[in-house]
């Protein structure tokens, strides 16, 4: 039950999740699940912002079941000039459920948290499809997919 | 053929480490104190090997993660130059970038990729970043890539 979050808050960083073939956690009493799309203004720019649009499935403990779309924005640093290997993220997401997020960007892979309406950690996976090409020094699409394990 | 080993550094957020900089360590000990990065009264380690630490490019590599229990974690391996081995466009193709939950039995979690035939020759590392609590923190184990004509390091 743990993977409902990771769709939602991942979706930005322009990762393409499906290549990677992302986990789901062995147990949780609250999970959750998400994919969508997520878009950074600059990637590989220092400072950017940037917007993703999910959908989320999950639940929370044994009772409430989480279940539609998830808006999120965030700040992304990624380092600037570069095509960095690490880059990390911080915002929120709200719809179906709403909280905040951090994430850890390794590669095409990224760890995050998350609070509020799921507090837990989870995993999630970029593929980039805008632009061709190395994403540095400009914006970036990506589809995501991911899933958070509550703690 | 021993394993390089990295573990957790005391009070550096997970993301923040400058390219190159590696905070693995080579005596395998793992620092008991909560990330920074986040807060939590949960105190966790992350220990993290390489195996070999000498690979032949087109020869594969393993590393095994220590770690809190059901923890998220993501890595990828770094060649010379700072050229990332994740499948572009975030890297060079060259290998070694996956993610997954450690286990819930003894939180350990391995994964093995096939450095590329033409990665980069010389010093390399992995950077691990696992996230558990709502902290996460970050291993760089340092590793080699041998020239695939000699076949040392």
């Amino acid at each position: 039950m743990k993977r409902i979050m990771r769709s939602a808050v991942l979706a930005s960083a322009g990762i393409a999740s499906i290549a990677l073939g992302t986990s789901s956690p062995a147990f949780a009493a609250t999970e959750g699940a998400f994919n969508g799309t997520a878009h950074i203004n600059c990637f590989g720019c220092g400072t950017s912002t940037g917007t993703a649009a999910l959908k989320v499935t999950g639940a929370i403990g044994t009772k409430k079941v989480i279940q539609g779309a998830v808006s999120s924005s965030y700040t992304v640093v990624e380092a600037k000039g570069t095509c960095p290997a690490v880059g990390s993220a911080t915002g929120s997401f709200s719809g179906a459920i709403n909280g905040t997020f951090t994430w850890t960007r390794v590669g095409a892979t990224a760890v995050l948290t998350t609070a509020g309406g799921i507090k837990g950690d989870g995993i999630a996976a970029f593929a980039v499809t805008q632009p061709k090409g190395l994403p540095c020094g400009g914006p970036v699409t990506a589809t995501v997919v991911g899933s958070v394990a509550g703690t | 053929m021993n394993p390089a080993t990295g573990s957790t550094s005391n009070g550096v957020p997970a993301g923040s480490h400058p390219a190159g900089a590696s905070n693995g360590s080579s005596t395998g000990q793992a620092s008991d104190v909560p990330g920074q990065r986040g807060s939590s009264s949960y105190v966790w380690s992350v220990t993290a090997h390489v195996t070999p630490t000498c690979v032949v490019a087109g020869r594969t590599a393993t590393v095994t993660v220590k770690t809190a229990r059901n923890a998220a974690l993501a890595y990828v391996a770094v060649y010379a130059g700072e050229k990332s081995g994740a499948a572009p466009p975030f890297g060079y193709g060259y290998g070694g970038n996956a993610d997954g939950y450690s286990s819930p039995v003894d939180g350990s979690w391995a994964n093995t990729w096939t450095v590329r035939a033409d990665a980069p020759t010389g010093k390399a590392r992995v950077t691990v970043v696992v996230a558990w609590h709502q902290t996460s923190k970050q291993v760089d184990v340092p590793f080699t890539v041998a020239d695939p004509l000699s076949g040392t390091c």
